[in-house]
């Protein structure tokens, strides 16, 4: 059966990148999700199935939480799948959801995932043990000592230091003007700090603003699309790597089956992701060239290292990239239109989920903020859970209204 | 995060005196896994070989020498885990033992951090981590430089 998913509604709750006290896991989650059936037009009832996806809340003292957001919603007793992957469960949820579309089984599906990580104290750390736990969060080391040792990037790549320096602030830049024209994102209307700015920030601006939110989209069939929407956007290719948490394992690629022991890895390099965006491409029946828009996990230096994992740009050019302004919203491929996690903000277990509405608005010319071309056909999403130990890439289009 | 904490101890959402104890191989002598059938390595331990899927995995200790990959010095109050605040700052490295697996690990007892560089030596020793939710001292290994 050739017959592909659409996404027909989205939904999500504005400023994720802060925490909302005010609101529980269950409101910031009905927020979103009614926000999408209405989006989608579609009555509650129909929804058949549901795959969600979390961070923070739920962890203890809910032990299976899906009939307890089923019940939230007000959907009892549709059958309900729960996906956790750190900062990638959103993207995970999503992947179960297309499969259930596929299965045949469910006709609409309603991918939802929230972020509730400071109602309990230990939660609020929750984002830094996205780890092996007694191998490293044991030791004292955090998901975020991860991401600084992912400066091996610009050794590996023999990056001079000034380029190092202007390629992060071009980066912060880019993110946090997106975001100061997007209304749903956190840094939305606050002044963009200039260069010399952001050469004294952390990471020259480089750091996200890690919160709470919740997101949530409605799926149905290619077959069924435009009986609900007249801008359905087509899941094209999805790819899908588990690895490991352990960072040491990002040193030998070849515990993942089918990598030769040739290949080299690093805290520098993210072979997962590649693996998984070329299993999309493959999917999709499209190089990286045609990708007109990319969502990247933006934190330190990532967002470069996801770059080149995509393909979108060169081994060791992300630097060259940002700065010639191929990332720009006007340039060859926008990056992070919406301002990613940096200007739009990071609620981790509904995040990546964020990232795949942004581009079906992209791809649908209704962009809450800066709006890329009208000719843009193909947008990719790539997220990461741990790092790397989840890597899953989504490829969207806009063909079948085009 | 951890300084909302003035008593510095282990985050008590993940705290296990079991699993502590059942670990002690592996946090406190460094010890992985050998794969009996095509000897391939392993740390942390393992119960089956991703290389072959053997069930037959033996004890493995490795001898704590290895060379510096890669380090950063970590020393922002805010992203401290819970329990090492106080040892700020801390220098978080990877390091690639001689018999091949790749580790992470604190490297201490700098007398100058400018000796720190990649490809320099380092060996483990046994040192204080942090405390536990019930106040006793959990320890596990550390890296010095192997002069």
């Amino acid at each position: 059966m050739n017959n592909k998913v659409v996404i027909v509604g989205t939904g999500c709750t504005k400023k994720p990148g802060k925490a909302h006290i005010n609101k529980s896991f269950k409101e910031l989650l009905v927020e979103a999700s009614y926000e999408a059936i209405k989006d989608a037009k579609i009555n509650p009832e129909d929804i058949e199935g549901a795959s969600f996806s979390y961070g923070g809340e739920g962890e203890i003292g809910h032990g299976g939480i899906a009939p307890t957001l089923v019940d939230a919603l007000g959907l009892s007793p549709i059958p309900a799948f729960i996906n956790c992957a750190n900062c990638a469960s959103a993207h995970t949820a999503f992947l179960q959801g297309c499969d259930m579309i596929k299965s045949g089984k469910y006709k609409v599906v309603l991918v939802a995932g929230f972020d509730k990580c400071t109602d309990v104290i230990p939660f609020a750390d929750y984002m830094l043990w996205s780890s092996d736990s007694m191998y490293d969060y044991n030791l004292g080391f955090s998901h975020i000592d991860s991401l600084l040792l992912a400066t091996e990037y610009f050794k590996e790549n023999k990056i001079p230091v000034e380029m190092q320096k202007k390629s992060l602030i071009k980066f912060a830049k880019l993110v946090r003007e997106n975001a100061h024209s997007n209304p749903v994102a956190t840094l939305y209307k606050k002044p963009v700090p200039n260069e010399d700015e952001l050469e004294k920030m952390l990471f020259f601006g480089n750091v996200m603003s890690a919160g709470e939110g919740a997101s949530a989209v409605i799926l149905t069939s290619e077959e069924n699309a435009l009986n609900i929407s007249n801008k359905p956007i087509l899941v094209e290719g999805t790819g899908f790597v588990s690895s490991s948490h352990y960072i040491g394992h990002r040193y030998k690629p070849s515990l993942m089956r089918g990598v030769e022991d040739t290949v080299s890895g690093s805290m520098g390099n993210a072979i997962p992701l590649e693996i998984a965006c070329k299993d999309a491409y493959k999917e999709a029946k499209i190089s990286p060239k045609d990708i007109d828009t990319i969502q990247v996990y933006d934190q330190l230096v990532n967002g470069f290292i996801a770059l080149e994992a995509s393909g979108v740009c060169e081994k060791g050019k992300a630097p060259e990239f940002l700065i010639s302004g191929k990332g720009d919203i006007g340039g060859e491929c926008p990056i992070n239109t919406d301002g990613g996690n940096i200007g739009r903000g990071h609620a981790g277990g509904a995040a990546s989920l964020y990232q795949i509405i942004e581009i079906t608005k992209q791809l649908q010319g209704r962009a809450e903020g800066r709006q890329i071309k009208d000719s843009s056909i193909y947008g990719l999403s790539t997220s990461v859970g741990g790092y790397y130990a989840t890597a899953i890439a989504v490829i969207l289009s806009n063909k079948l209204f085009r | 995060m951890s300084t909302q904490y003035p008593e510095q101890i282990s985050n008590p959402a993940i705290e296990s005196s079991l699993r502590q104890w059942r670990e002690h191989g592996g946090l406190h002598r460094l010890e992985g896994t050998k794969c009996s059938e095509c000897n391939e390595v392993y740390y942390p331990r393992r119960s089956v070989c991703p290389k072959c899927h053997s069930l037959n995995m033996s004890v493995f200790r490795f001898s704590g020498k290895g060379t510096l990959l890669n380090f950063f010095t970590n020393n922002i109050p805010m992203i401290a885990v819970f329990g090492f605040r106080e040892h700020s700052p801390r220098f978080m490295s990877t390091v690639k033992l001689d018999e091949g697996p790749v580790i992470l690990g604190e490297v201490i007892e700098l007398s100058n951090p400018e000796l720190l560089k990649p490809g320099v030596r380092l060996k483990t020793t046994i040192r204080k981590q942090s405390r536990s939710a019930n106040t006793s001292w959990k320890y596990g290994y550390k890296f010095v430089l192997d002069k």
